[in-house]
């Protein structure tokens, strides 16, 4: 680690664009926690999986690029996105531990002035609210608690993916877990909980990808929770918005407010959410949290 | 499994959806692009711009690796 509670913000391309509520409530919430987020100027896309199927040199020189970036800031990243957490996280592990691959990627660099020398460690919301904050601090931050609240938590496949592929340790369910009960929230067990949401087969096999979704908001359903808890961007969407398209292609309705961590955090410290971030949430969480908004 | 796949890419065989997201990296940087209201709503907030900074070395990336060849010919 090069500087604790300070990181290199990497925002990606899905929340800027898409999710300006999850980007808003963790730049309101992590400075009162003590964590100082400094943009990355010139960032560019991850690269993403599908990159990654498409060109595996590519995928590498473009994850680098964003890695050298930080190394020039001198700080850690930390990235909101798990698809950003898991491209950034194995070419920086994959580089540091294969000189032959860096210096392949590095011949590339070369020509844009850059160089991979793997200094800085990449990290994701769950790991430096657990790990730098605290569990304690998280729950001392508490002024609200979300006493009586049953949540599902869904962190996101590729946070939870095994140690061969990451190297290390990865947070995950227990973590995540820990945090929302923290507030003073449930973290409910329910079936299919490690099952994947589907959004990675957006665009892809659409109809595959919303029977996935269908089958957790089903588990969820019977394990009696109020709402879903997540950090992973794409889960959110697919989860969220995934339910206005199941009604129209099941005639199901599922009605389960699906809300951001750093959102459930905002909230039990006291900060109320805006108008426009209420309305960001395609299955209203009005009811859900009628007190605090 | 990945070897496998960018074979199958230089074969002419890319899903739309990646295809898609390919040459949106090549153009812009990004995978995924703000519509208009994203963007004013982040000039509301006050929120950093998105921009397509670093554009000239990402291009240069990709036409390194060879990537250029394969977005510019889907």
């Amino acid at each position: 680690m090069v500087k604790d509670m300070k990181y290199a913000f990497f925002l990606g391309c899905l929340i800027p664009a898409r999710e300006l509520s999850y980007e808003v409530s963790v730049r309101k919430v992590m400075p009162e926690l003590g964590i100082e987020l400094v943009d990355m100027k010139g960032a560019n896309c991850c690269a993403p999986f599908s990159i990654q199927s498409v060109d595996h040199a590519s995928w590498m020189a473009l994850a680098a690029r964003n890695l050298c970036l930080a190394e020039e800031m001198g700080l850690d990243i930390m990235t909101l996105c798990n698809d950003c957490y898991e491209s950034l996280l194995m070419v920086n592990n994959i580089l540091k531990r294969n000189s032959e691959l860096k210096d392949q990627v590095n011949e590339i660099l070369s020509d844009v002035d850059k160089e991979f020398q793997g200094k800085v460690d990449v990290k994701n919301l769950v790991d430096a609210l657990y790990g730098d904050v605290g569990i304690s601090k998280v729950k001392s931050a508490i002024k609200e608690p979300f006493s009586g609240l049953r949540v599902g938590t869904q962190p996101g496949c590729h946070l939870t993916k095994p140690k061969r592929i990451h190297w290390e340790v990865l947070r995950g369910f227990n973590e995540l877990d820990a945090l929302v009960q923290a507030t003073g929230a449930e973290s409910v067990l329910y079936e299919r909980k490690e099952m994947c949401c589907g959004g990675p087969l957006r665009d892809i096999i659409d109809d595959m990808a919303r029977q996935i979704s269908r089958q957790k908001l089903i588990a969820l359903k019977e394990a009696e929770v109020q709402g879903v808890v997540t950090v992973c961007p794409f889960c959110f969407l697919q989860l969220d918005l995934g339910q206005l398209e199941i009604k129209r292609h099941f005639n199901e309705e599922y009605n389960l407010p699906v809300i951001h961590f750093i959102e459930l955090l905002r909230m039990g410290m006291g900060m109320k959410l805006e108008d426009w971030e209420i309305k960001a949430h395609r299955i209203p969480i009005t009811e859900l949290f009628k007190d605090r908004l | 499994m990945f070897a496998i796949r960018n074979m199958a890419v230089r074969q002419g065989n890319m899903p739309a959806g990646v295809a898609a997201q390919a040459k949106s990296l090549y153009e812009t940087t990004r995978v995924i692009n703000p519509i208009r209201s994203a963007l004013d709503k982040r000039e509301s907030l006050g929120l950093s711009k998105i921009t397509t900074e670093g554009l000239e070395e990402v291009q240069k990336i990709l036409k390194k690796t060879g990537m250029e060849k394969m977005v510019k010919s889907k």
